[in-house]
């Protein structure tokens, strides 16, 4: 009896404090953030009026809503595949036993601490037209250098890059923290069985990795979908927009143009995008082998 | 056998070479933190400093209470670093392991919320705290960080890993749910529990957004306020912010480092039976 | 025993408590950070309590990137400042939405007492709603070394001057610059300087566009002929302020709190500062003028004493101050030939004298509209559009800027 009553509620102890203090901070705001998109809220008066769905009207004729909304989505496409094949890589060749992983380790953990401001810095010294090392190396191969960040067709591909040394790190620790737990008689089975590398890997890390899979997949599509500071510092959105994503244009809206009600309406907009992007990853993803509860 | 051997230097290299390229910022920030104002600012920049002087890191601390800040940073570091990584450790568990009404709901919300953009929710949240009394002091600072969606979703992933038989095995012994989480899930997930203690520290320790409306006073300030307070509309200080970032950044490098051992402290030495 | 002993204490705190409510007073002071800027508040803050016994000046200094990113919530919650800092072309905004009120103060005298190109945003039917400060105008920073070894006597007093001096110091070689003649960096007030120098207005009151004329686009072709026809200014160069601490750029129109920077810096640059050279021989040497002003939140306690703080830190002596430990121009006119200034800093005469002629920055939103005319002139350089079909554009922006920011229209 009390061994069926405490299976019962042990869950809902367990998951209490994390969902009760997560909600607590997240979920009133969010839902007062999806009410704003209803109105005229301008931020600093108390004072707003309802408008219906006018805001969601204006979204369809707002070409700078539109603009962001491609570049936002060329972003993501570009980084995920970069960051998921990146990490999963390095994490790969960090497990096979070499020296130094704790350094490796630490190296490639520096980029997630070093604050993003300085950062930047070097990065737009990494593109610079005249002295930067990119330059340096397109000269060494015959091609002509280019201003990255202040030309619209490279601006938005050199924060890619930079999107990608950011967060391959922590990723590729995550991967290996995922490594680190495929027990080892999986692979002694199989080497009984005669498999090979590849084999192995398609048979046995793949499938095992599945649930890390997804949710580097789900946290880095996220972050991509939100990417925001890099556009601030280091591109204000230029040139000519075309690295103003949605949340540099959210942010702009709500903080220099005093348009709270429409910012929130493009956020309502972009979590309907992200929400949908994540349930298909997670049908598509989310099955195969995993011990969920039976 | 000779293969092996190419093999293992292409591993090196590529691991070098990427290493390289992670290194290069954080080491750039490093040595212009000895670099003289007029020396940062130079056109073509140089690497290694023509001339060290360890006078950027006199001036931050003469300018600023650097010491307060540490003390600070740490407090609303820790303490919500090790309350996170119970309640997401605990919440992931719970959201993988067993089957209960509600489940789907619940974890689709926390996703969810996760995924509206701050811009929105901070001024309401920030509305909030003011309203509770919770502007201007550390409690103010630490609330907002107490749990974390990322962490209760990558605790899941994990513990999803792990085989229910184990657990079977465990409650047909007569152990607690809770002694199942204790003895079983703590010890099999301690890379993940590494990992996300480093990443919630890393989290805190930086975090910019909360702690700049939140604290109006210089006796709260944390080390990530202090850094902008080098530069000004027109006059910008790198040497200075390069100092002050490595200062600020040194604790949780180190955490890091001390934190390897747990990290490949995995599956393979905690004796498991199968 | 130790319970009365605490007991004692409490009574003890409780009076001092409630004591110094009755008299104490504070102001909550909010401003854009520099480090020399927050030496200077502490100094007026201390004075000020001195003057005053019992006020306490609480002043809290914050990154100007982030600047509105606190202030707008903490307004909203209600929990702002006080006094603080918006930036000239927000009052009328802010005023209209009941964030910030009239201040207590003699509002005839500060119509004499200042620049009038400071307090264009700040003064409706008469009544001060802040008082300016932090003001910059456009002036020409040229590098008097290059000037010499090129033999270059006199510094360019118009455009076409202007341009034959940039295209001689200009050192171009097989398509690759060397040296820049002159920059602008496509910064909203310099542009704007240049198109009021053709004596075109800009907008009218109901937001109705009054540039697109024959000046105005004069004014705009000029500023991208600088690029796209004389090729003194090369935005692929890199930064103008790099470049003109390296001695890479001859001359620069820029604010004069530069100064201070490049001396930060670089003490030893060889630096001369002129007004802005003129449209033509005779034309005034207008440049545009954006500054800060002091305001008092609609929620705050005691109006009077705000107000009085206001006209401490804005007055002429403050000022003087002021100017000298930050490089930001006064406000007020009896500073503009004042002695002690120029005997401070020579190099002062020229930004000081600019601020007779300045007029205000054109459009009450700047920062949405800088991103316009770098837009509009990124549009000709970058993506090769005709100087007409840039300019067209430019116009329709200003218009939908006005609609979507100042209307705030859905």
């Amino acid at each position: 009896m009390w061994y069926r009553f405490q299976r019962k509620i042990a869950p809902y102890v367990f998951i209490l404090p994390g969902v009760l203090f997560y909600l607590m901070v997240t979920f009133i705001p969010a839902a007062i953030g999806i009410g704003l998109s209803f109105t005229n809220w301008s931020i600093i008066t108390p004072k707003f009026d309802w408008v219906g769905l006018r805001n969601y009207e204006r979204l369809l004729t707002d070409t700078l809503f539109q603009t962001s909304l491609s570049n936002t989505f060329r972003y993501a496409l570009w980084l995920i595949p970069g960051v998921v094949i990146c990490s999963l890589l390095l994490a790969l060749l960090l497990n096979t036993k070499v020296r130094g992983i704790t350094f490796f380790r630490t190296v490639y953990y520096l980029p997630m601490v070093t604050p993003i401001a300085v950062a930047s810095v070097i990065w737009m010294w990494i593109y610079d037209r005249r002295t930067g090392i990119l330059n340096y190396i397109v000269r060494l191969l015959g091609m002509p250098p280019r201003n990255w960040l202040n030309n619209p067709d490279t601006a938005l591909g050199s924060l890619v890059v930079m999107g990608i040394w950011l967060s391959v790190g922590s990723n590729m620790i995550i991967y290996l923290a995922a490594l680190q737990g495929i027990s080892r008689s999986y692979y002694e089975a199989a080497d009984i069985d005669g498999a090979g590398y590849w084999q192995r890997f398609r048979y046995i890390t793949l499938p095992l990795l599945r649930p890390t899979t997804l949710f580097v997949i789900i946290t880095t599509t996220m972050g991509a979908l939100r990417a925001f500071s890099q556009m601030n510092i280091m591109t204000q959105g230029g040139p000519l927009d075309s690295t103003t994503t949605i949340v540099f244009y959210i942010f702009k809206t709500a903080f220099t143009d005093l348009r709270m009600g429409y910012a929130a309406a493009v956020s309502v907009v972009l979590f309907a995008i992200t929400l949908v992007i994540t349930f298909v990853d997670w049908k598509f993803l989310g099955k195969g082998v995993s011990y969920d509860a039976d | 056998m000779q293969t092996r051997h190419i093999l293992k230097a292409l591993t090196y290299v590529a691991l070098i070479s990427v290493g390289f390229v992670m290194l290069i910022p954080f080491l750039w920030m490093v040595l212009g933190s000895f670099k003289t104002a007029r020396e940062v600012m130079k056109f073509p920049p140089t690497f290694i400093p023509e001339d060290p002087t360890l006078a950027n890191y006199k001036e931050v601390f003469s300018r600023l209470s650097f010491g307060r800040y540490y003390l600070n940073t740490i407090i609303t570091s820790v303490i919500p670093t090790i309350i996170t990584v119970m309640t997401a450790s605990m919440a992931g568990f719970g959201f993988a392991k067993y089957r209960f009404a509600g489940r789907g709901v619940i974890f689709w919300l926390i996703l969810a919320t996760m995924m509206i953009p701050y811009p929105v929710t901070i001024v309401p949240l920030y509305t909030m705290a003011y309203r509770a009394g919770l502007v201007n002091t550390y409690t103010g600072l630490i609330i907002v960080n107490l749990s974390s969606a990322f962490g209760i979703f990558m605790m899941r992933q994990f513990c999803l890993t792990i085989p229910n038989d184990l657990l079977d095995a465990a409650r047909i012994d007569g152990s607690s749910e809770f002694g199942i989480f204790y003895r079983i899930i703590m010890p099999l997930t301690k890379p993940a529990l590494a990992t996300l203690t480093i990443f919630t520290f890393t989290g805190n320790w930086n975090s910019y957004m909360w702690p700049l409306l939140v604290v109006n006073t210089d006796r709260l300030r944390t080390l990530s306020l202090a850094i902008p307070l080098f530069n000004g509309q027109y006059s910008s200080f790198p040497n200075l912010v390069y100092a002050a970032s490595a200062m600020a950044i040194l604790p949780v490098v180190m955490l890091f480092i001390f934190n390897q051992r747990y990290f490949t402290e995995g599956i393979t030495m905690s004796g498991l039976k199968e | 025993m130790k319970l009365t002993k605490h007991c004692l204490w409490l009574v003890l705190v409780l009076v001092l408590a409630s004591g110094s409510a009755v008299f104490a007073q504070t102001i909550v002071h909010w401003q854009h950070h520099s480090p020399a800027r927050n030496e200077m508040i502490e100094f007026f803050a201390r004075e000020f309590e001195a003057q005053n016994p019992g006020v306490t000046i609480e002043f809290e200094s914050i990154p100007l990137a982030d600047y509105y990113t606190k202030l707008l919530p903490a307004l909203a919650a209600g929990s702002g400042p006080d006094v603080f800092q918006l930036r000239s072309g927000d009052v009328p905004r802010y005023k209209e939405y009941e964030v910030i009120q009239a201040l207590n103060i003699d509002h005839a005298r500060a119509l004499e007492e200042f620049v009038p190109g400071s307090y264009g945003f700040l003064v409706e039917d008469g009544t001060f709603y802040g008082l300016p400060t932090d003001v910059q105008t456009i002036v020409l920073f040229y590098n008097t070394e290059i000037f010499a070894e090129l033999g270059i006597t006199e510094v360019p007093s118009t455009w076409e001057e202007l341009i034959e001096t940039a295209l001689l110091i200009a050192d171009i070689e097989d398509g690759v610059m060397y040296r820049m003649g002159l920059a602008h960096g496509s910064y909203g007030p310099v542009i704007y300087t240049l198109m009021a120098q053709t004596g075109t207005e800009f907008q009218d009151e109901d937001g109705k566009v009054l540039f697109d004329n024959p000046q105005g686009r004069e004014g705009f072709e000029f500023a991208v002929d600088w690029i796209a026809k004389y090729g003194v200014e090369d935005p692929d160069f890199g930064s103008r302020w790099t470049a003109f601490r390296e001695q890479e750029l001859g001359m620069v129109y820029a604010h004069p709190a530069m100064l201070g920077s490049f001396r930060n810096t670089h003490p030893d640059l060889p630096i001369g500062i002129a007004e802005v050279a003129a449209y033509k021989a005779g034309e005034p040497r207008t440049s545009v003028m954006t500054n800060w002003a002091y305001v008092a939140s609609a929620g705050t306690d005691d109006l009077d004493l705000a107000s009085r703080w206001i006209e401490f830190l804005t007055s002429a002596e403050a000022q003087r101050k002021w100017t000298i430990e930050t490089g930001e121009l006064p406000s007020r006119a009896a500073l503009i030939n004042d002695p002690e200034l120029l005997e401070y800093e020579p190099l002062l005469a020229a930004p000081l004298a600019s601020l007779e002629s300045a007029v205000p920055y054109p459009f009450e939103a700047l920062s949405q509209m800088d991103k316009a005319i770098r837009d509009a002139i990124n549009r000709v350089t970058i993506a090769g559009e005709s100087v007409d079909e840039a300019f067209e554009w430019f116009v329709q922006e200003t218009e939908k800027v006005y609609r979507e920011v100042i209307l705030d229209e859905l």
